[in-house]
């Protein structure tokens, strides 16, 4: 320990102003506060402070999403295994450790790129902007590739997480002054340009591609469709989804997450230990989840009542209840997630209660009543990211206004 | 009156408070000084020249922007120096003691039938002027404002503050003269704010309401008080006042003697015995608390540890403020942990839950350490969690740190100081120097505007 320090320490000078590495500092600073707390003392009042630090909060965000990352992992090899020896299979019956391992190898690969390019581009701006290389990218990295399916190609990951760094983030002036999330940017990037690698009923399980026969290949009856998919085509009919000759997944399925979807979101109850720690350790915003929830459920009771009654056919999608579109498609991920970027989102508390509670209904309304885009958070949260700040300016017009009136001026 | 309740804010669980109400007599001060910098945006012109001799209520020097209000010295004695920093700015008028008996002469007052004016000026003539600070910028009252009211802080919640109704013990005849005569200054109302549960009603004449506040820290701060009682704004100037010094301005104007002594408590996690004390004004505190720090490097703090300032013998600026009831006494070393952003336990209290300590311990020693470097600001609603009045923090800090002057009025800046800041500032991971700022934001509005 000594030594490593001493070596810092040392080594210092030459990264300082006037030193040989003097425009390599955001490098060193980096390396140097990974290492050891910073050191630092108060100068003026407070002369004491809070010990939360940044590091501490993006990695309480790390913490809350190992539950999906695990899990995630698990269910690739699982939907894997599923898809090419018996789609009945039980997940209880399924072999947990090789499931995990095959995750993993689908998994690492996007993760790494996403850090080594990301990160690279990252630490260039920092380098060009004579700032410190901020931890917030801790939390984009592991987030943007649990938004993505297992076999995407890895060079459209290094696009996307460029796309969400340089367009999402960096022009904006970096951490702090973003408008729009930048993992969920480089996913709609992905997305929109894209569309046949992340969208449609075969990519969402691994393995769509081997051709019939040889080994690796899917079975008959397999299919990876996801329960968004199934209920836009067949509308609410849960009972046909349940069946084994279709999807086989049932509620419990889709809350427990052992269903073809993207790598880390599929798992409502892996989401919601998430929230758990976010919520607990005060470093995500329970207003926004909840609100997000509240919104979700009011739109979808509304809906519910309005939908058309279905004459010994299916119900309309109309009537599916809040239950369901809780846990399926991205709900908890993004609502937990990506929603509460503390960055993109309102930056008012009363803020926050609108904005959630607009992503909550946007989202249902992209499902049920968009015909072109099955899964709806992703948009709703863009879009209300976008609006974010100009929610935040009536709530601060009308916080000036009140103001005004105590003192008279109005 | 209905108890007035800060909803939001933090009670730093802070070693170090006092275990007794006892007033330790602590009168050995060979040294005096008056810091001028302590009063925002003065401009010094001096009255007396090293080697001078003084009296108690001698005139020092003047504010040259309002000439009429008088710092005068605090004992008898001979100038020893007039120390000065960068611009030449006057640090601290220091002068040697000889005693605290030779004083100038002060004429009485008829309270009853004296006019504003007249009251304005004997304050003024007697040095106790200060005493009375003013939202906006929250300076040194000026001599021509026309307060829409007072606010008498009788509740400090700050980390670790003494009980200012035990520090005023016994002085209940001064306080309800000293009442009396800021009654004179305003057409409005005198507002005493007190802690939940405290009678302060004997002393009570009419013309002043009594308050009562409960609640986390910034409930016992003048900043609030105002805030709830009595809005400051850009035409609406209030004044401030501490319990004490309207019991010396009472003391002056019942018995003509200046007030000789202060009761201070002497805190802090690094305090060998937290106490109070009484003292002199302006007494050098670095002499006074020399040995009563635990710590290997010390660091002095004028105030509570969340708005005082910094007691520093090498600036020259190592004496009693003029305002102050507390001195915090810190340990000031640089300790480099190990990955310690990975560790679950710190041994520091967070007002989040992403350190475990503060669940099997009740009191933290506090130290100087930031516990992070500088980043941007990540919005995370820290700020409005520890913000009970009706301003939005983050849009605030950010107006601050983008220097949008026309934003800040707007958000409220007039009616703040550093006391009201310093919670958002404690409780901020990415550790901006919102207080400094907020500063440098009001100098510039009051020299544009």
């Amino acid at each position: 320990m000594k030594f490593l320090r001493n070596t810092l320490d040392k080594v210092e000078p030459l990264f300082e102003k006037g030193g040989k590495f003097e425009r390599l500092y955001p490098v060193y600073e980096a390396a140097d506060t990974f290492l050891f707390t910073p050191g630092h003392r108060t100068k003026t009042g407070p002369h004491v402070r809070d010990g939360i630090d940044l590091k501490r909060m993006m990695i309480m965000v790390v913490i809350a999403l190992i539950p999906c990352t695990l899990f995630g992992m698990w269910n690739v090899g699982f939907q894997h295994e599923r898809a090419t020896t018996d789609w009945a299979l039980s997940p209880a019956d399924a072999n947990h450790l090789q499931c995990l391992i095959y995750g993993a190898f689908k998994f690492i690969p996007i993760y790494a790129v996403t850090i080594i390019v990301g990160g690279t581009l990252e630490a260039i701006f920092s380098l060009i902007r004579k700032h410190e290389i901020n931890e917030g990218f801790l939390v984009t990295s592991l987030l943007f590739p649990l938004t993505l399916p297992p076999d995407i190609p890895l060079w459209q990951v290094a696009l996307g997480i460029a796309f969400g760094v340089v367009v999402g983030k960096e022009i904006f002036g970096g951490t702090g002054m973003n408008i729009l999330n930048p993992a969920l940017t480089a996913r709609i990037f992905l997305y929109f340009a894209y569309a046949p690698d992340i969208s449609g009923d075969r990519v969402w399980v691994s393995g769509s591609g081997v051709a019939a026969g040889t080994e690796g290949a899917w079975i008959d009856g397999a299919t990876g469709a996801t329960p968004l998919g199934y209920f836009a085509l067949n509308g609410a009919d849960t009972a046909g989804m349940a069946a084994a000759s279709t999807l086989n997944i049932g509620w419990m399925d889709a809350f427990m997450g052992w269903i073809p979807g993207s790598i880390g979101e599929t798992s409502t109850a892996a989401c919601l230990i998430g929230a758990a720690v976010l919520i607990f350790s005060k470093v995500g915003s329970w207003r926004v989840m909840l609100s997000c929830l509240v919104g979700m459920v009011s739109l979808t009771l509304l809906f519910n009542v309005l939908a058309p009654a279905g004459d010994g056919a299916a119900p309309h999608y109309l009537a599916l209840g809040p239950e369901w579109h809780f846990v399926i498609g991205s709900f908890a991920f993004g609502s937990i997630f990506m929603a509460t970027d503390p960055v993109s989102a309102a930056q008012t508390n009363t803020g926050r209660w609108i904005y959630g509670f607009m992503i909550g209904a946007l989202t249902v309304l992209v499902r049920v009543l968009n015909p072109a885009y099955p899964a709806g958070i992703m948009l709703a949260i863009i879009f209300m990211n976008v609006f974010a700040p100009l929610i935040d300016h009536y709530v601060m017009k009308a916080n000036i206004r009140r103001r005004e009136v105590r003192l008279g001026l109005q | 009156m209905a108890t007035i309740k800060a909803k939001r804010g933090l009670d730093l669980p802070i070693h170090g408070a006092p275990d007794s109400d006892t007033v330790v007599d602590r009168l050995d001060v060979r040294r005096v000084a008056l810091m001028p910098q302590q009063s925002w945006g003065i401009k010094v012109r001096l009255l007396v020249q090293e080697g001078d001799a003084v009296k108690v209520g001698t005139p020092l020097f003047v504010d040259r922007r309002d000439d009429g209000v008088v710092y005068s010295s605090p004992a008898a004695g001979r100038i020893a120096a007039i120390h000065r920093g960068h611009r030449r700015a006057v640090l601290s008028v220091v002068i040697d003691v000889d005693g605290f008996d030779d004083a100038e002469p002060f004429e009485a007052v008829d309270l009853l039938g004296a006019s504003r004016d007249e009251v304005r000026a004997a304050l003024m003539t007697s040095g106790l002027w200060p005493a009375l600070r003013r939202r906006p910028y929250d300076k040194v009252a000026g001599s021509t404002d026309d307060p829409v009211g007072i606010v008498v802080q009788a509740h400090d919640s700050s980390p670790l503050a003494p009980d200012l109704r035990k520090v005023i013990a016994g002085r209940e005849d001064d306080l309800a003269i000293g009442l009396e005569v800021l009654k004179k200054f305003t057409d409005g109302n005198i507002h005493l704010c007190a802690k939940d549960g405290e009678n302060f009603g004997k002393v009570m004449g009419e013309g002043t309401l009594v308050h009562h506040f409960d609640g986390p820290h910034p409930s016992g701060t003048a900043g609030f008080s105002i805030h709830k009682v009595c809005p400051a704004g850009p035409k609406r100037v209030v004044w401030h006042i501490g319990l004490q010094d309207v019991c010396d301005i009472g003391q002056l104007f019942r018995s003509g003697r200046r007030p000789t002594t202060r009761v201070i408590a002497v805190t802090g996690p690094a305090a060998k015995e937290p106490k109070l004390i009484r003292t002199r004004p302006g007494a050098d505190m670095a002499a006074l608390l020399e040995g009563e720090s635990t710590a290997a490097r010390t660091r002095l703090v004028n105030g509570s540890c969340l708005w005082g300032d910094k007691i520093d013998p090498e600036q020259h600026v190592e004496f009693l403020g003029r305002w102050n009831t507390q001195v915090t006494i810190l340990e000031d070393d640089v300790k480099r942990d190990l990955v310690g952003w990975a560790l679950p336990v710190s041994g520091r209290f967070t007002q989040t839950n992403t350190v475990w300590d503060k669940f099997f311990r009740k009191t933290f020693k506090y130290d100087t350490d930031t516990n992070g470097s500088l980043r941007a600001i990540v919005p995370m609603g820290h700020y409005e969690s520890v913000m009970p009045m009706d301003v939005l923090a983050t849009q605030l800090i950010k107006s601050l740190a983008s220097g949008d002057l026309e934003g800040a009025e707007k958000l409220g800046v007039l009616e703040l100081a550093e006391e009201d800041l310093a919670l958002c500032q404690v409780v901020d991971p990415s550790k901006i120097a919102i207080t400094d700022m907020l500063r440098e934001m009001l100098t510039t509005i009051e020299k544009e505007g």
